[in-house]
């Protein structure tokens, strides 16, 4: 078998599979519906808990993201959303409406979840138990910094903060206030990806030496004119920590929101987490160990973004691993491949390609690594949330906790440090710093506007 | 010439100094790695239009320094020329607010020492946003002449500058603010005081931590919330200091009843890890005591137990709470499997809800054969496999992640013993893939309802492999079936197993098979169409013009199954022959409805042309029934994803009959934001109208959603 550096980009060997449970395919009518934990001695009439037995959950970002949790959460039953907050006002009463219709569906009360269009109000909240929050990143670090102070369990969305440093903080408050901490990183959820880095992990593919990540590139926008934000909409509380710009009609909007380094680092970091995190998950010295990183890439020549469009990175480990990082098709495919010496694995939300292709259908041996396992559903992301729900239960990590967040979050992170910097680096993970670099170092933070602190 | 310095840079000093920029850092060989820096002449136009930036302007010329910026940062020679450049642009009397901003938002990357001088100048401006970026380009430059500045300025800041100002000396862990943030925490102004606090907190030298004990003394019990973290950043700066008691007085103060619970329990747990020789006692106590507080923080501290204890406490699983339960039971299951495994079988066939479920769930995460009897005994026991209960649903997601060499046999025997098996034992024995349980699937798939027949086709196709022979296996199947629903069930199994393999093999394979075995054709035609290809394609054409109805109809149904547009011509001349005849009018509908399949499949056709081919099926369906107009709606939303689809369907809005298709399908075009984004206020009108117009909840909801650009 014959490994080339550089894979053509449609895989070779058999067409895609999906790994998926069919579980609730075959019992639709009561699976899917099923609750995922349900102590019986809880239990209602109705089969349904009651409210006093439910996690309370609180919503803290009521947008596109906000709103998939939202529908993947509304099957499990021992929850109940009972507050949500925004700084837009329509958007945090249509996420009202959905989530009071999810209520009054199960049987319950037709009373929609209390808004609130300021978060610390929705903190005060003694009836919250967990917080989802889904903020854009460059409010991740304050927020999710004042939801575990407040003592509440986190699912914080994916990258863990805007700067290391603050992902750093966020990693000591978690475990200082025993709080449990789940990263959205769903794909952890996901049975594709746990059958390739059960493969990696286990040695299907002999001794990997090497990672292949691609994930979606940056985009340019034209720059817009200023206008006043319209009404219902608190600009000032969404730039919140981040500098204040004045508003225009497409910077708080997908996607330019997300290439713009000021509320984000760009999919360098914000997409990248997800199949670096993947990389991590089976090859465990991606996350644990220190490397060096060096790349190239292309940043807009106009218009009103400044965040990486496209890159080549590479990492290097001192046991001889090396993870190539690029934006899409350039070259690396979307998702993660692992190569070893007896074959390879290459995985992404579409499906799992092999070589050979009978590593698709491995069963996993007793004495071999059980990767961690959610809780199963057909739909990843309501796995995710589930795992969330029952590591609140039984007060153990969930299956993306804090530190492999904020370690897959600092992959990319770090790219792109090393890009803006034009140099080499070398990252220590234990130190949570660069190696004799004082100017890397001075960027693992970010000043805050004020008021905002960490 | 005058030879006097100006301290607003003309443009020909603006070229010098950029072209130092460029020769250090291409002295020092490090060439941006991002890319080619900018011209000469690009970057000189750049920095002269910097100072007159205002927001909303393209970035163009901003984009062009930060690259310069990269190359600046090669060495620290280039560093503080790029620096001083940059700072230059504040002392420029015209300098836009927006430029002014910037540029000291840059310098919080680039800056120096040199620039805290004039940045501490922009402390005090005008501009609140560029003072708070000058703020914070200060906060990131190393040094004392900093941190000198910030506390110079405290005492005339104002506002958010002030607690800015406040914020950013804790960060700088600046202990010579210490006797001032002090003063500041025990004031009056709250918002003052607890920036302070939250300062001293990162600081935590001696003095600030004994400032935050005296506080906390002070206020008593409840603690005030500002002064919480701050404290318990306190307790661990002291422990890491070696100061252990200081640090268990605090905590001990933090942990008492009446402490926010947050606080209280970030306390216990601090006493809990800190607690050397009886932990393990102390969290079995606390999780079989009453104090919830308490209770949470044992639970999470249950991996700490040594395996010995862990043991001891899941055999004694009745003196503890729920939380703590489920807490030794995950943790057990992890960490010491086969000791755990008895307690864990007896949980799972006996115990109740969510305790239950847990220990099912680590029966299948052990994944040995001791838990197999339990976990199918659980599945098969009760209920019907229509409603499965949580247990029977983790019963099944157990054995399925079981090891297959384990499950498989087992499986296999039960299936063979059974002569009606559950539903689900089929499904699980196609999800695990056990190529052993061909016959006994083959046997179910053939018998009579209410055996699980569908199930058992679903798991063969689920274990056939073209290269293992199985479509030979699949055709005998597919021959020996007598209902038509069941050989429909196994065409469709076939196709979608020949597609496995690459090539055409596999279906060169099944038509070998299928006239070995003398299939007759009206049986064997719709398959074929199926699989599609040359050969298949030559067998329908001649059944097409069979002598025998049976066949032709067969040969019609087979090039209806077709799997491209490759005959998507024939597919249209067949339903305008069909339609314009009264007598061939079904005909006539599933050939338009296969001709509008084929054609919405994925393919380099323009979407222009793809959308005229979409609009002239319509046309054919006009006089038809509303479901079918209805499925060439939403065809088209799936395959066409333009704005003239967009107005094509909205047309179709005002009929009643295919309304709530347009609706639909106008959603599903909305929910491509690259389609959206760039037509906003269109969609939003036809957005309103769906929302208005859609029976669907569900539809409706989605036009909201998009609406408002979610």
């Amino acid at each position: 078998m014959q490994h080339s550096s550089s894979p053509p980009t449609r895989p070779i060997g058999p067409g895609p599979q999906r790994v998926a449970r069919r579980r609730f395919l075959a019992t639709a009518a009561a699976g899917a519906a099923a609750p995922m934990i349900v102590p019986s001695s809880a239990l209602g009439l109705d089969g349904h808990l009651p409210p006093s037995e439910r996690i309370g959950v609180g919503m803290i970002g009521t947008g596109t993201r906000g709103m998939q949790l939202l529908d993947a959460m509304a099957p499990l039953r021992d929850h109940q959303v009972v507050a949500l907050c925004d700084c837009r006002r329509d958007r945090l009463e249509l996420a009202g409406r959905v989530a009071g219709q999810t209520r009054q569906a199960r049987g319950g009360a037709a009373t929609a979840p209390v808004l609130h269009d300021d978060f610390r109000e929705l903190l005060d909240r003694a009836d919250i138990d967990a917080v989802f929050g889904v903020v854009p990143d460059h409010w991740h670090g304050v927020l999710f910094a004042r939801v575990l102070e407040a003592g509440k369990d986190l699912y914080g969305e994916k990258p863990v903060t805007r700067s290391i440093a603050e992902g750093a903080e966020i990693s000591r408050l978690v475990r200082r206030h025993a709080r449990i901490f789940q990263t959205g990183t769903q794909q952890r959820s996901w049975p594709q990806f746990r059958q390739a880095c059960g493969l990696a992990r286990n040695g299907y593919l002999g001794i990997v030496r090497e990672i292949e990540v691609g994930v979606p590139g940056g985009r340019e926008y034209p720059a817009v004119a200023s206008c006043p934000p319209p009404p219902g909409f608190n600009y000032e509380m969404w730039t919140g920590p981040a500098a204040y710009l004045p508003y225009d009609p497409q910077r708080c909007e997908w996607l330019a929101m997300y290439m713009i380094s000021h509320y984000c680092a760009g999919f360098i970091s914000n997409w990248g987490v997800h199949h670096l995190d993947i990389a991590g998950w089976g090859c465990p010295e991606v996350l644990t160990s220190g490397y060096e990183v060096e790349g190239t890439g292309t940043m807009p020549r106009d218009g009103m973004t400044d965040t990486w469009i496209d890159w080549r990175m590479k990492f290097r480990w001192p046991s001889g691993l090396v993870l190539s990082f690029s934006n899409a098709d350039n070259p690396h495919p979307m998702g993660c491949r692992f190569i070893g010496d007896k074959g390879w694995v290459r995985v992404d939300r579409s499906g799992i390609w092999a070589e050979p292709a009978g590593l698709l259908t491995v069963s996993f041996k007793p004495g071999d690594d059980r990767l961690y396992d959610a809780p199963v559903h057909p739909d990843p992301v309501t796995a995710h949330v589930a795992d969330f729900f029952r590591s609140i239960r039984t007060r153990q990590d969930p299956g993306a906790p804090i530190e492999t967040g904020h370690a897959s979050s600092t992959l990319g992170n770090v790219c792109d440090i090393a890009l803006r910097l034009g140099r080499k680096l070398r990252w220590d993970p234990a130190a949570g710093e660069f190696i004799g670099d004082d100017a890397a170092n001075a960027l693992l933070s970010r000043p805050l506007r004020s008021p905002w602190a960490i | 010439m005058n030879t006097t310095m100006s301290p607003i840079p003309t443009a020909r000093t603006i070229r010098a100094l950029a072209r130092a920029v460029i020769v250090a850092a291409l002295s020092m060989g490090t060439a941006p790695a991002a890319e080619a820096p900018a011209t000469r002449s690009e970057i000189a136009d750049a920095w002269l239009s910097l100072p007159t930036y205002r927001s909303g302007d393209d970035l163009a010329p901003l984009l062009a320094i930060e690259r310069e910026a990269i190359a600046g940062m090669a060495t620290n020679e280039s560093r503080a020329a790029f620096a001083a450049r940059l700072a230059a642009v504040l002392g420029q009397p015209g300098a836009t607010p927006a430029a002014r901003q910037w540029v000291c938002l840059l310098l919080r990357q680039v800056g120096t020492p040199a620039e805290v001088p004039i940045l501490a100048r922009e402390l005090s401006g005008s501009d609140g946003e560029t003072a708070d970026a000058a703020r914070q380009a200060i906060e990131s430059i190393p040094g004392g002449r900093a941190s000198e500045a910030l506390r110079e300025f405290l005492p005339q800041a104002q506002g958010g500058m002030r607690l800015g100002i406040i914020a950013a000396l804790g960060r700088r862990r600046d202990v010579a603010a210490v006797p001032l943030l002090a003063k500041l925490a025990a004031g009056e102004d709250a918002a003052v005081a607890t920036a302070a606090t939250g300062a001293l907190g990162l600081i935590t030298d001696p003095t600030a931590i004994a400032t935050l004990r005296l506080l906390a003394e002070k206020s008593g019990v409840p603690t005030p919330r500002p002064l919480g973290e701050p404290l318990l950043r306190a307790v661990d700066a002291a422990a890491r200091a070696g100061d252990r008691s200081g640090s268990h007085e605090i905590q001990e103060l933090l942990s008492r009843q009446g402490q926010p619970a947050t606080l209280r329990q970030a306390a216990l747990q601090g006493l809990l890890d800190t607690a050397a020789e009886d932990q393990a006692a102390t969290i079995l106590e606390w999780l079989a005591g009453t104090d919830a507080d308490r209770r949470a923080v044992a639970a999470g501290s249950v991996g700490a137990l040594d395996d010995a204890a862990l043991a001891a406490a899941l055999n004694t699983l009745d003196r503890y709470s729920a939380p703590g339960q489920q807490a030794i039971v995950t943790v057990a299951c992890r960490r010491i499997p086969r000791t755990a495994l008895p307690a864990l079988i007896q949980l799972a066939a006996a115990g109740t809800g969510d305790l239950q479920v847990l220990a099912i769930e680590c029966l299948g995460r052990i994944g040995t054969s001791e838990g197999l009897p339990t976990l199918l005994s659980v599945l098969t026991d009760s209920g019907s496999d229509e409603a499965a209960s949580p247990a029977q649903a983790a019963a099944w997601n157990a054995l399925a992640a079981m090891p297959r060499e384990i499950v498989g046999p087992r499986l296999v025997a039960v299936l063979a013993a059974d002569p009606a098996p559950r539903q689900d034992v089929v499904a699980l024995i196609g999800e695990i893939r056990e190529s052993t349980a061909w016959d006994p699937l083959a046997r179910v798939a053939l018998a009579k309802s209410p055996a699980p027949w569908q199930a058992a086709i679903a798991s063969l196709g689920m274990l056939a492999r073209p290269e293992a022979g199985d479509l030979t296996r699949m055709v005998e199947l597919f021959s020996s079936a007598q209902e038509s629903d069941r050989r429909e069930a196994v065409s469709r199994m076939i196709a979608i197993v020949c597609r496995k393999s690459a090539g055409d093999e596999p279906a060169a394979t099944v038509i070998t098979e299928l006239d070995r075995k003398g299939i007759p054709e009206d049986l064997a035609l719709p398959l074929l169409g199926r699989l599609g290809g040359p050969e298949a394609l030559a067998k329908i054409d001649a059944g097409l013009v069979s002598a025998d109805r049976r066949i032709r109809d067969a040969a019609i149904e087979g090039l209806c199954n077709w799997p491209d547009a490759s005959v998507a011509d024939r597919l249209l001349a067949l339903a305008r022959e069909a339609l314009d005849d009264p007598e061939r009018q079904a005909i006539g509908r599933q050939a338009l409805r296969a001709y509008v399949r084929t054609v919405s499949l994925k393919s380099e056709r323009s979407a222009e042309a793809t959308l005229a081919m979409l609009e002239g099926a319509m046309a054919l369906a006009a006089d038809g029934p509303t479901e079918d107009r209805g499925f060439i709606l939403e065809r088209t939303a799936a395959a066409v994803r333009t704005m003239d689809a967009v107005e094509w369907l909205a047309g179709y809005l005002d009929d009643p009959s295919t309304a709530q298709a347009a609706c639909r399908g106008l959603v599903g075009l909305a929910h491509h934001k690259d389609l959206r984004r760039p037509n906003l206020e269109r969609f939003r009108t036809l957005l309103d109208r769906v929302a208005t117009l859609a029976e669907d909840p569900a539809v409706a909801n989605r036009a909201q959603r998009y609406r408002l650009g979610l």
